[in-house]
């Protein structure tokens, strides 16, 4: 079963580095639209006929960018700015960047003044989902779309929105099977390809994505590939991976190798970025009705650490221990990621109290794993044997 | 029952034979480049001491930086839990381990069976380690093992403000050109290193009794210093250096048994 799954998963990475080639030649089927933030809303960009595309240069190294970005910055955003300055992929021809931190804003400035000739847009992005916020963020959609209406000579219509909602609301379901399925151990899949799979939907055209992980997921579900529960579910350690952006997914197979079972990654590379898809409703939506569903879906969402609720993080990571058994958190943030950095004293103090142990890591966009970091994770691993 | 802890660390291998529960022998030799073959010497070396045979061996475990490059052991744990296990065993009270390694340095929470419950670890530079005060000794023409008597005799404090390797010894060469004397140099460096370790350890709840491991506990000058800095109750163990070494025994001892 593992071969089966293994070859199609190949095949389907084979057709993708297909299209990023093809990007890479300015001749995509539909052009790219890239974004770095999971607040930004990819209907929008699906509804208007780009290829959404997650900026991910994890082959990048920051410094690339550091005659322009300090190197006590973000390690993410000098990445991205780092691949912007090459200018060699199409898509980095269109941005999209969510006002979701300084560094975001940062990233905004130096791309206006040194990628030149490329279309980019600062999304503005409320902290709470108070209705006042919500109301601003639809406001906000709705700019967007009149931005991108006259910049590319195109009318989104309601239908063409609607059309968007179900592509993405597919995504999200199907993330969500899969993560259930792996999360319990009925499928036979690491936790490495499990992310490589979440993060392969980011920047892979939305609609044969879905056709693909349907497929994938149809296979695994056949009688004969799915594993019993009791005789699969090891005795190892359950853990969590709480923080930014994963840059490197070998961190994941370092944690396997050391004996833990990652869980559930609570990271916008991981579940943030997919969760209960957007109810449409039987009736037809006017415009503003489906920039309101959008605006919801977006601000109610699991928040990431930039939004100001602590408690409503709290609650979610507490529910997430509780229903996977998670017996210790691993919080791998970027480095200088004030945001994420400001919550953690509290969540893990909060965390020891009940008796869950806590390791936090550094990730800085570098290729290479460290031993002081496998170190770090092998000594967490020993700690929780015991717990 | 005869069983062996080995340490590979970056500056030097330690090996430890464990009896029953009592420490048969030790050896620390320098690490060079070939961990395998070294590491293999240090063993057979102590074995040489304790009169027994490679075979007699029921259970070897690596730890240390070089652990997994050490194919003759069962099995490798991190030095984290070794330094806890073997500090435990050296003092029940150790409720924080605080080890200087060569390259790196880490507090370790320990609960009162050494297991360990919270750690944190520096490893990014030499700054606090061992390196680093090999290093500056030798801007100084000062032997390593002479840093801490030397730093004693001091009488005036001189605050040393860089904490990389780099900066401080051209720091260090200028106080020596402005005419500063040695040991007072060398105070403020073992003042300047318990500063850092002081806010690692920090982050960490610290609690009574606080071991020091690793080769740097060595040094006086560097215990005074960290004493002074933490204001708690610190235990230097006879030879810090094998404390990791002898929690790999340790591990050892309890796999065998759990085996038999």
């Amino acid at each position: 079963m593992k071969k089966i799954m293994k070859r199609e998963w190949l095949d389907f990475i084979k057709q993708q580095e297909g299209i990023i080639a093809l990007a890479a030649h300015k001749k995509p089927k539909k052009p790219i639209m890239s974004w770095v933030c999971t607040y930004t809303p990819l209907e929008i960009i699906i509804a208007a006929g780009f290829y959404p595309y997650r900026l991910l240069p994890a082959h990048i190294d920051p410094s690339l960018a550091n005659s322009y970005l300090d190197s006590n910055f973000c390690p993410y955003v000098r990445s991205c700015l780092g691949e912007g300055l090459t200018k060699k992929s199409a898509y980095l021809d269109n941005l999209i960047i969510g006002n979701s931190c300084d560094a975001m804003r940062r990233l905004y400035d130096a791309w206006r003044h040194y990628v030149p000739g490329s279309f980019i847009y600062l999304l503005d992005l409320p902290r709470n989902n108070s209705p006042k916020a919500l109301e601003y963020y639809q406001y906000n959609l709705q700019r967007l779309i009149e931005e991108l209406e006259s910049r590319f000579a195109i009318k989104i219509s309601e239908d063409l929105l609607y059309q968007a909602i179900l592509v993405s609301n597919k995504t999200r379901k199907l993330l969500t099977e899969l993560s259930h399925l792996y999360a319990k151990e009925r499928i036979s899949i690491s936790a490495t390809e499990f992310l490589q799979i979440i993060q392969e939907g980011m920047i892979s055209p939305p609609e044969e994505y879905n056709i693909f992980l349907g497929k994938f997921l149809d296979d695994l579900k056949k009688e004969e590939n799915i594993l019993l529960t009791d005789s699969q579910i090891k005795d190892r350690p359950k853990v969590l991976i709480s923080g930014t952006v994963m840059d490197n997914l070998e961190i994941a197979r370092v944690i396997e190798d050391c004996g833990g079972k990652v869980v559930f990654v609570d990271m916008c590379t991981g579940e943030r970025y997919f969760s209960e898809p957007i109810t449409l409703g039987e009736t037809k939506r006017s415009r503003s009705d489906l920039l309101r569903l959008i605006a919801e879906y977006y601000l109610n969402k699991v928040p990431c650490p930039r939004m100001v609720n602590l408690e409503k993080r709290w609650t979610y990571l507490l529910k997430v221990i509780k229903d996977y058994e998670v017996k210790g958190v691993i919080f791998y943030n970027l480095k200088f990621c004030d945001t994420s950095m400001f919550e953690l004293p509290v969540i893990r103090e909060r965390l020891q109290k009940s008796g869950i142990p806590t390791l936090c890591l550094e990730g800085e966009f570098a290729s290479a794993i460290s031993g002081g970091l496998k170190t770090r994770i092998q000594a967490f691993m020993e700690v929780l044997e015991f717990v | 029952m005869l069983v062996a802890g080995l340490d590979v660390g970056s500056l030097t291998i330690k090996a430890v034979v464990l009896e029953d529960n009592t420490i048969k022998d030790f050896t620390i030799i320098p690490t060079g480049a070939e961990i395998n073959k070294l590491t293999k010497d240090c063993l057979e070396l102590t074995l040489k001491k304790t009169g027994d045979y490679f075979k007699d061996l029921k259970i070897i475990v690596a730890t240390g930086y070089g652990r997994i490059s050490i194919p003759f052991a069962d099995k490798s744990i991190t030095e984290i839990t070794c330094h806890a296990l073997g500090a435990n065993w050296l003092n029940p009270d150790t409720r924080t381990v605080i080890d200087i390694g060569g390259q790196d340095s880490k507090v370790i929470s320990v609960d009162k069976e050494g297991r360990v419950v919270d750690f944190v670890m520096n490893d990014k530079c030499a700054a606090g380690t061992g390196r680093f005060l090999e290093v500056m000794a030798q801007a100084l023409g000062v032997k390593t093992e002479d840093l801490g008597k030397e730093s004693l005799k001091s009488r005036r404090k001189i605050n040393i403000s860089s904490m990389c390797t780099v900066f401080a010894e051209s720091e260090v060469i200028s106080l020596i050109a402005e005419g500063c004397a040695k040991e007072d140099i060398l105070r403020g460096l073992h003042e300047a290193i318990a500063n850092r370790i002081g806010s690692m350890a920090n982050r960490l709840r610290l609690e009574n009794t606080i071991t020091l491991t690793g080769g740097v506990a060595k040094n006086t000058g560097m215990v005074q210093a960290l004493k002074k800095r933490l204001k708690a109750k610190v235990y230097v163990p006879p030879e810090p250096q094998i404390v990791g070494a002898l929690g790999a025994a340790l591990a050892a001892q309890k796999m065998a048994g759990n085996n038999i």
